[in-house]
């Protein structure tokens, strides 16, 4: 692979990735890379080690976990990297984005203090905060008065929308989203995939994507990496994926999106 | 309840509403406790004998029955009983407060650390715990009351001392399960650093659990609190005290019930208003209820 100059440098790059928890290997993935204004997806069923590695590139698994091999995001070894070194990289530059989104924020904070907060913990304050969440929460469609209601007073898809802000307004390089849309309705799916492709397009976000469903993000992905029982089945340019899929699994996973008329 | 009383979008206000049509027992007893509260804390006005609540006596005027002057009637040292009461009364909700607050800080501080560190801190902080709660409490409160100078203080810390292992043990299951939490997860991956994440993120979504304890333990510890005094281990003379009062004017029940009746009446009314206050609120709170 050559390195290109400058914002071509790839900003999540895998090698030999390999996590196990005992004596089991969980999740396994030979090769990865993201480059800004890219799009990644890991695609497949419950339990094919795709949220692993999701969550071993971020360094979040437990102590349990066991891994091995080289996870270079942002120019930080996230395997061989001390806590400090990784808490430069988790939120500021790459961000999660949750599977059920209003689960992952806090019921007793209301949504600008949560945004506030995780600004100032990145060193941004006063105007520059203020400015920033504005910026924000206008660029993912939501009104600035959103800021004032509580998790349980909002939507499902505007927690989404309002997760997705966080890392814009912390200026992320990276969206790290593990099953964005699986709990939202269809319509609000297509609002939010819309809005992660935009995001990619206008701000140059790499993003990173998690999910179940290989029809919905081969539209957004890139490439695409088929996960089957922790091991990497099949990779490749999301087109190729789609249109000729090589493993038997793949097709499967294909075959399990309903298609109106279609018999199978 | 019917189904009829229930607005399908609350407004905040109608929250306290909703609250007290849903349990009427748990409504009265906050306004009674209220009552109480601003009875005791305004008993230098409302006392007609400020001076009885402390350091007087009057010989003269002793085990007068109930009547004009004295609504209560005057123990064996002609003392007015209402003054005392409501001096009393501040003795005792002190101590509750001390007590649990005292409690609930080092309860609370030590669980959220045991259940969300997990491992082998929170194996240290359960086992002292557990050692705590293996004496009885009361046993525990005796103990230390005896090693320690009889006075409101040493009640204080007797009692509170018995009181935070449950604290403990509450805030570390909750913290536990509060751990796996998405938000906590989020919060983490932005770098929120351990300390703030107990503080901000664990701790405000245990508290709810932990409020409803507080209240249903403020009855157990005015009657411990009055248990102590009672066996003279708690406050002393001249410092009015419910417990001190009832054990003072035992011996006189029959031949001058006034002096031991209301002080007993004092503890039983506002140990019960904390009880039913303390599961309305359980009740309340609960979400299977579908009211919060």
């Amino acid at each position: 692979m050559i390195a290109g100059a400058g914002a071509r440098e790839p900003l999540v790059e895998v090698r030999d990735l390999e996590v196990r928890l005992g004596d089991r290997r969980i999740a396994a993935v030979p090769a990865l890379t993201l480059r800004p204004a890219e799009c990644v997806a890991i695609v497949g069923e419950s339990g094919s080690g795709k949220t692993t590695t999701l969550l071993a590139l971020l360094a979040l698994l437990g102590k349990d976990f066991r891994v091995s091999g080289s996870v270079r995001v942002c120019g930080i070894d996230m395997v061989a990297a001390n806590p400090a070194e990784v808490a430069t990289v988790r939120g500021a530059r790459v961000a999660l984005v949750m599977q059920s989104p209003q689960s992952s924020l806090n019921p007793t904070m209301r949504l600008g203090t949560l945004m506030r907060r995780a600004l100032a913990l990145h060193g941004v304050t006063g105007d520059e905060a203020r400015a920033r969440m504005a910026d924000a929460l206008t660029s993912v469609g939501l009104p600035e008065a959103i800021g004032r209601r509580y998790p349980h007073q909002v939507s499902g898809g505007q927690a989404q929308r309002f997760g997705i802000a966080m890392a814009v307004a912390l200026g992320a390089e990276v969206i790290a989203a593990d099953e964005p849309t699986s709990a939202l309705d269809v319509t609000v799916q297509a609002g939010v995939m819309r809005l992660l492709q935009r995001l990619r397009d206008e701000r140059g976000m790499g993003l990173l994507l998690v999910s179940h469903d290989l029809a919905l993000v081969s539209t957004v992905a890139d490439e695409v990496l088929v996960m089957r029982d922790g091991d990497v089945v099949e990779s490749g340019p999301s087109r190729a994926v789609l249109d000729s899929p090589e493993h038997d699994y793949t097709r499967e996973l294909l075959a399990a999106v309903p298609t109106l008329g279609a018999t199978r | 309840m019917s189904l009829t009383t229930v607005p399908l979008r609350p407004a905040r206000t109608a929250r306290l509403g909703r609250l007290v049509r849903a349990d009427r027992l748990a409504a009265v007893g906050a306004v009674l406790l209220l009552l109480i509260v601003v009875s005791a804390l305004a008993a230098p006005w409302l006392a007609p004998f400020p001076a009885d609540g402390t350091t007087a006596t009057h010989a003269t005027e002793s085990l007068l029955p109930p009547g004009g002057t004295h609504l209560m009637g005057t123990d064996q040292v002609g003392r007015d009983v209402f003054s005392r009461l409501l001096y009393g009364g501040r003795t005792s909700l002190f101590i509750a407060v001390v007590v649990l607050a005292l409690a609930a800080v080092v309860g609370v501080t030590l669980g959220v650390v045991a259940g969300y560190t997990g491992g082998v801190v929170r194996d240290a902080i359960m086992r002292v715990t557990d050692v705590f709660l293996a004496f009885p409490a009361l046993l525990l409160s005796l103990a230390l009351a005896v090693v320690l100078q009889p006075s409101v203080r040493t009640a204080i810390i007797a009692i509170a001392a018995t009181w935070w292992p449950w604290y403990t043990r509450l805030t570390a299951s909750i913290a536990a399960s509060i751990r796996s939490r998405g938000y906590i997860d989020a919060a983490r991956c932005l770098g929120v650093p351990p300390f703030r994440v107990m503080l901000r993120h664990v701790l405000p979504n245990s508290l709810t659990p932990v409020l409803v304890q507080l209240s249903l333990d403020a009855g157990g510890v005015i009657l411990t609190a009055a248990t102590l005094s009672y066996l003279g281990l708690g406050a002393q003379e001249p410092t009015s005290e419910w417990g001190l009062m009832v054990e003072q004017g035992q011996a006189l029940f029959t031949t001058n019930w006034w002096v031991v009746t209301f002080p007993g009446l004092a503890i039983l009314v506002t140990a019960f208003c904390f009880n039913v206050l303390g599961e309305g609120l359980r009740g309340a709170l609960d979400p299977r209820r579908g009211l919060s």
